[in-house]
């Protein structure tokens, strides 16, 4: 029996335990955990299941295929980074959100019934908003409700979806879903967890406000999880391959404008997670090998570069480009790491995001999408641009502002070097890479017209970065996004209708909408409360009322 | 380092590579070079005008001392 117990059970129970055990042994766990995990999917063959009857239906909490397996293996490694990386920095709450919200990742992408999979997806939106309210001000408080509302919609109308179908078709199986109302109510939720624009901005609004170590789980799993979702059940829509291309350059445009590092790189999950979500929606084994691949170096390399902009963050308590310049001699180590991070995700050659984004345009190549090849290879320029180019310039080499950092933490720079030690494995021998994929792969990046060409769109975008640094400058500002629409319209819509209105008798006219809806206020003033500010005693509420409802659900 | 002088050693460096391209038969000759010059000033210029014209506004969290980072000025700029 115990060969079949679930990995994610492994996480979500340690979790638990994690709650209640001293700090220090809680910080063992977060380590440990994760390696119980990968060893018991080590384990398990492709073609294992665990099903069991709830309420007339089969239920598989476990079904392991290839697919699942090599996402279920990023997701425990990643853990383990994590894990590590915040082993002296995260209190005992984040450490029990961020392993339940891990395990919770895992518990999706080894589900084999739909059932299984939303109460999963339900419990990682739960954990994850948790991570963000973690840092425990008033920023990240109002973000995390944000969050939380955005990840519930989602959710819901992923039930929609699911509901509909099981009333269609009587069956709660997830695999390839038929086009029809279920399928798009389905997909809607999927890509929003996907951060595919306009359902996006939770994520650069969220993942910069959540803890140092809290926005490296976070950059590894949601998204991940919802292009698993996406290649099981909506491989080869092409709506997809649009979305992606369109995810890939829109992160890319905003990119440009950010001043905050680690929203800069929130961006570029959007962007990268664009080439995921192409390579579905062209559906050949191929590209499915090409988005397994990315997610899968995707969640190693943009880790490493979250690690790094945390440490900066940790090191001298800013984030923003127009207050950092010069530490590039203060933090030396950080930066080497946080290099091997920028080139691996700019594609170049010996780094994994070479032998993982080439999978993708190959296939896209191969299924003679010219116009789909070069606009994302001109969003990889992009993500040169940024990533390998731009941030390090701002963060390390500009203007010197006297910035004096603190001391890094040794397991900081102990799951930098971990991340940055298998980017340049996977790099140099893409075959523990390929040998994961669902399908096998009749593809060696390394020859010479392709090593010419990479090598090539690196110089030159780099000579073009030289040539414009003056317009890269950064600039204290914020960027409208789609955001706008929940977090300032209703404002200015109560305003002219506020401006319209006659003046109301006192007494008989209603409250307006900011009156009658509080949470839409904004704070006027630093130091003003959330109205959801995370307290202990709303967080154990919330977590207690979830543990309850999910023990009724599982009740027969 | 001037700007005329980055300008001359990209265009050196673009024949180069088209010519590299040719020597390799690679189709379309210059794909890469065009790609990654163009692409970049092309992704600046733009992202910044949609950013001036619609999306940056004033951060609200911003203080005196968050003037935009002066990029030295360097020998020669405006020769081009």
């Amino acid at each position: 029996m115990l060969e079949l117990l679930p990995p994610a059970a492994i996480l979500l129970v340690g979790a638990l335990v994690i709650a209640v055990v001293p700090r220090r042994v809680g910080g063992a766990l977060m380590l440990a955990l994760p390696v119980l995990a990968f060893a018991q999917l080590l384990a398990l063959e492709p073609g294992t299941s665990l099903s069991a009857s709830f309420y007339g239906f089969e239920v598989e909490p476990l079904a392991v295929d290839r697919l699942s397996l090599a996402f279920g293996y990023v997701f425990c490694i990643a853990a383990f980074i994590a894990g590590l990386y915040g082993l002296q920095v995260m209190g005992t709450d984040e450490r029990v959100a961020a392993t339940m919200y891990a395990g919770s990742a895992l518990g999706v992408v080894l589900a084999g019934d739909l059932l299984s999979l939303f109460v999963f997806w339900e419990i990682k939106a739960i954990g994850s908003t948790f991570l963000v309210w973690a840092r425990r001000t008033e920023e990240a408080g109002r973000a995390g409700k944000r969050y939380l509302y955005m990840q519930l919609a989602g959710g819901k109308l992923l039930l929609a979806g699911i509901l509909w179908h099981i009333a269609a078709t009587g069956s709660i199986e997830f695999t390839a879903m038929d086009p029809g109302p279920a399928a798009v109510l389905m997909l809607l939720g999927f890509l929003m967890a996907a951060a595919v624009p306009p359902l996006h901005p939770w994520l650069p609004d969220a993942y910069p406000q959540a803890t140092i170590a809290g926005t490296v789980f976070l950059s590894a799993y949601t998204t991940k999880a919802s292009v698993y979702a996406l290649a099981r059940g909506f491989a080869g829509y092409e709506i997809l391959v649009w979305l992606g291309v369109a995810m890939a350059l829109y992160g890319v445009v905003y990119a440009v404008l950010e001043n905050d590092i680690r929203r800069l790189l929130g961006y570029h999950i959007i962007s990268q997670v664009g080439y995921m979500v192409a390579a579905v929606g062209i559906g050949t084994e191929m590209a499915l090998n090409g988005a397994t691949a990315h997610a899968f170096a995707h969640i190693l390399y943009k880790g490493l570069l979250l690690m790094g902009a945390g440490a900066v963050l940790y090191a001298v308590g800013e984030s923003l480009g127009t207050r950092l310049g010069g530490l590039a001699r203060k933090m030396k180590a950080v930066l080497t790491l946080y290099m091997v991070g920028a080139v691996s995700i700019s594609g170049f050659p010996l780094f994994s995001g070479f032998v993982s984004k080439e999978l993708t345009m190959e296939a896209a190549s191969l299924d003679e999408r010219a116009l789909v090849v070069i606009l994302l290879k001109i969003a990889s320029v992009g993500t040169f641009l940024h990533t390998g180019l731009k941030l390090p310039y701002m963060v390390w080499f500009g203007r010197d502002r006297g910035l004096q950092p603190r001391p890094v933490p040794p397991s900081m720079y102990a799951a930098m070097g971990a991340a940055a030690v298998i980017n340049f494995a996977i790099g140099v021998q893409p075959w523990l890479l390929y040998d994961l994929l669902p399908f096998p792969v009749p593809y060696t990046p390394y020859y010479a017209e392709k090593l010419v060409e990479m090598s090539q769109v690196l110089l030159f975008t780099g000579l073009g970065f030289l040539l414009l640094l003056k317009k890269l400058a950064a600039e204290p500002t914020v960027s409208l996004d789609t955001d706008w629409f929940y977090r300032d319209a209703p404002f200015r819509i109560a305003g002219t209708v506020k401006r319209l209105r006659p003046e109301r008798q006192p007494g008989r006219a209603g409250p307006g909408v900011l009156e009658r809806f509080p949470p839409l206020q904004r704070a006027p003033l630093a130091g003003a409360k959330s109205p959801v500010y995370p307290t202990w005693l709303l967080g154990a509420s919330i977590l207690g009322v979830s543990v309850l409802i999910l023990a009724l659900a599982l009740i027969p | 380092m001037t700007r005329t002088r980055l300008l001359i050693i990209t265009a050196v460096l673009a024949v180069i590579g088209v010519g590299l391209d040719l020597a390799m038969g690679a189709d379309p000759p210059g794909y890469a070079v065009t790609v990654g010059l163009v692409g970049c000033i092309g992704i600046i210029l733009i992202s910044k005008w949609i950013g001036k014209a619609w999306l940056q506004r004033p951060d609200p969290d911003a203080v005196p001392e968050d003037p935009p980072v002066p990029v030295p000025e360097r020998e020669g700029d405006g020769d081009a």
